[in-house]
């Protein structure tokens, strides 16, 4: 008997990781949020979606996915627009994430405070050689977006239009 | 035109009358004679004046004032007169310098010039006084020659231009033009300058610095940014169904320029007649062989690995200690075990598991979320920037999204700064 169950026993090791991975997935939820529609809303949730656009001279055109922007790209120079990454978080207040992006940099975005019509970001900006390069505080509408822009990404630059929808 | 005849019918008609023996016929016939003779005088006077003013004088100038008091005198031959005129002056005319005669006449022009100014001034001056008006004499005095003074700007202003022309013509308006033009659109100049990139990191500076109180610059940067685009765009379509291809090689060759291959053969054949005979394989080789004989890595020694970007490399770690490999299987089957689970909990899930950075599902969830909004009031309440990095804040429109632009064109690997 004592032979049987030490062979059927999983080790603890692999009981360790099981229980850790189920800790670490979202809860039913969340999962429920995450759907893309019906978009129910979290209380005290927000809703943080970035896309990393590349502007560019080599090519001319603008991606089809990015024709809403065109409108607010048009005080850039270059003659193309490819989207490359879209990223999304849902954060409440006090929670951060990071976005990576090509060339070694990244976005760190903390929800700061929201309320009914505002909400405060933390926006930090690594450069490639993991160097601050800029750190700012801002409120933005509920719904509303800003724009970061300028660095280099090839012969153009990356835009990051960054949205808080709650 | 009196003869012999007519003298001594005149003088037997005299004597009848004095007698008073003579009939009416006779008196009709005496008056007749007396007109004749007074015309005859007449003509013998003017005839003698023309010709002493033709001989005295000598000139048309002078004899013309005489001839003509003759004439004027000989009312009764006026005819006569004038036929003599024209025939004794078209006989002098031949003879006369006409440029003296023309030049008296030209040369008072100015006095006749002034005397209608005066006559102008005393115009206006007699109508102030007679209309008993508050004395704008000034105005009367203008409006009188105020033609006269037009005619003179305009023909001073003809001379003016002709000397301009003259003088242009020696003259190099280059200089003070760019001189005007560098003063007035330096600003201008600056902010294309920005536009287009080519301020050094200190300009960029400096400039971001004056744009962020400066709301007539922020305008004027993006509408260059903004003709710029549609300037690209315009270009972009027109050259869209042209092959510009040929354009360089056709260039290249107008320059005396070679291509890009020729270059290369150019170049391998100077290196080949420089190196000659010398066999580079064995100083290849001995450069190779001694870091081929080095000893196998051990503990102690770091591991280099090569790394794309020289700063990003990590720092050099040690090597882990060898480890037989069945000391490492429950390591193996666990992330054996770990993939597995993912995989099945990822197919309950399409979002994922783990943490809240993830890229979108597809483009169009993307699409459909990434709306932005008519009405964006962005508050920057807190803004730090690195010592080699600048950036702008700026928002295009009222209730566009806020722009905020990195220019990390100060750090180190970066030669120029981002353009807009």
């Amino acid at each position: 008997m004592t032979t049987a169950r030490n062979h059927f026993r999983l080790p603890v090791w692999l009981l360790t990781a099981l229980v850790v991975l189920f800790m670490g997935l979202p809860s039913g939820d969340a999962w429920a949020q995450n759907r893309p529609a019906p978009r129910a809303e979290t209380p005290g949730k927000v809703s943080v979606q970035m896309l990393v656009v590349a502007a560019s001279d080599s090519h001319s055109g603008i991606d089809p996915q990015l024709q809403h922007l065109q409108r607010h790209l048009s005080f850039l120079r270059y003659n193309g627009y490819s989207l490359l990454d879209t990223y999304t978080a849902e954060l409440t207040p006090g929670g951060s994430s990071t976005f990576q992006l090509v060339g070694n940099r990244r976005v760190t975005i903390a929800l700061k405070a929201r309320d009914a019509q505002r909400a405060q970001f933390r926006i930090q900006f690594y450069g490639r050689q993991d160097n601050k390069l800029l750190d700012t505080t801002l409120s933005v509408n509920r719904n509303g977006t800003v724009i970061v822009a300028g660095p280099k990404h090839e012969d153009g630059i990356l835009i990051l239009p960054l949205q808080a929808r709650y | 035109m009196t003869s012999s005849t007519d003298s001594s019918e005149l003088l037997e008609l005299l004597h009848r009358c004095e007698q008073d023996a003579a009939p009416p016929a006779d008196l009709a016939a005496l008056e007749v004679l007396l007109q004749e003779q007074e015309q005859g005088q007449a003509w013998g006077s003017i005839r003698a004046g023309l010709q002493r003013g033709l001989q005295v004088e000598g000139d048309l100038v002078d004899v013309a004032p005489t001839v003509l008091r003759q004439v004027d005198l000989a009312q009764a031959g006026a005819s006569q007169a004038m036929d003599a005129l024209r025939g004794g002056l078209a006989v002098e005319a031949e003879q006369a310098d006409l440029t003296d005669a023309v030049m008296h006449f030209v040369a008072p022009a100015p006095r006749v010039e002034l005397e209608r100014h005066i006559d102008a001034l005393a115009a206006g001056l007699r109508r102030e006084a007679r209309l008993h008006l508050p004395a704008d004499l000034a105005g009367a005095v203008l409006d009188q020659l105020q033609p006269e003074r037009d005619r003179t700007l305009e023909h001073a202003l003809q001379l003016m231009a002709q000397e301009l022309v003259a003088q242009a013509a020696e003259v190099s308006l280059a200089e003070p033009v760019m001189q005007a033009v560098s003063q007035v659109a330096a600003e201008q100049l600056e902010l294309c300058a920005m536009v287009d990139g080519e301020l050094s990191a200190e300009q960029r500076r400096a400039v971001g610095a004056r744009l962020g109180a400066d709301l007539a610059g922020r305008a004027a940067i993006t509408g260059m940014a903004e003709l710029g685009r549609q300037l690209r765009q315009a270009l972009a379509h027109e050259v869209a169904g042209h092959d510009l291809g040929p354009i360089w090689p056709a260039v290249q060759a107008q320059l005396g320029m070679q291509d890009q291959a020729s270059w290369a053969q150019a170049m391998a054949a100077g290196i080949q007649d420089e190196a000659g005979s010398i066999d580079i394989a064995d100083l290849v080789m001995d450069s190779i062989v001694p870091a081929a004989a080095l000893p196998a890595a051990t503990e102690d020694v770091p591991e280099v690995t090569a790394a794309p970007e020289p700063e990003l490399a990590p720092e050099p770690r040690a090597r882990p200690a060898a480890v037989p490999w069945f000391r490492r299987l429950p390591l193996v089957s666990f992330a054996v075990s770990a993939v597995a689970l993912l995989f099945v909990l990822n197919s309950m899930n399409p979002k994922g598991v783990g943490p809240s950075v993830e890229p979108a599902p597809s483009p169009e969830t993307a699409l459909a979320i990434f709306q932005i909004s008519d009405v964006n009031t962005i508050e920057i309440q807190q803004l730090e920037v690195a010592e080699n990095a600048m950036v702008q804040v700026f928002q295009l429109e009222e209730g566009a999204p806020m722009v905020i632009l990195i220019d990390e064109g100060l750090e180190p690997d970066t030669v120029e700064g981002v353009t807009l």
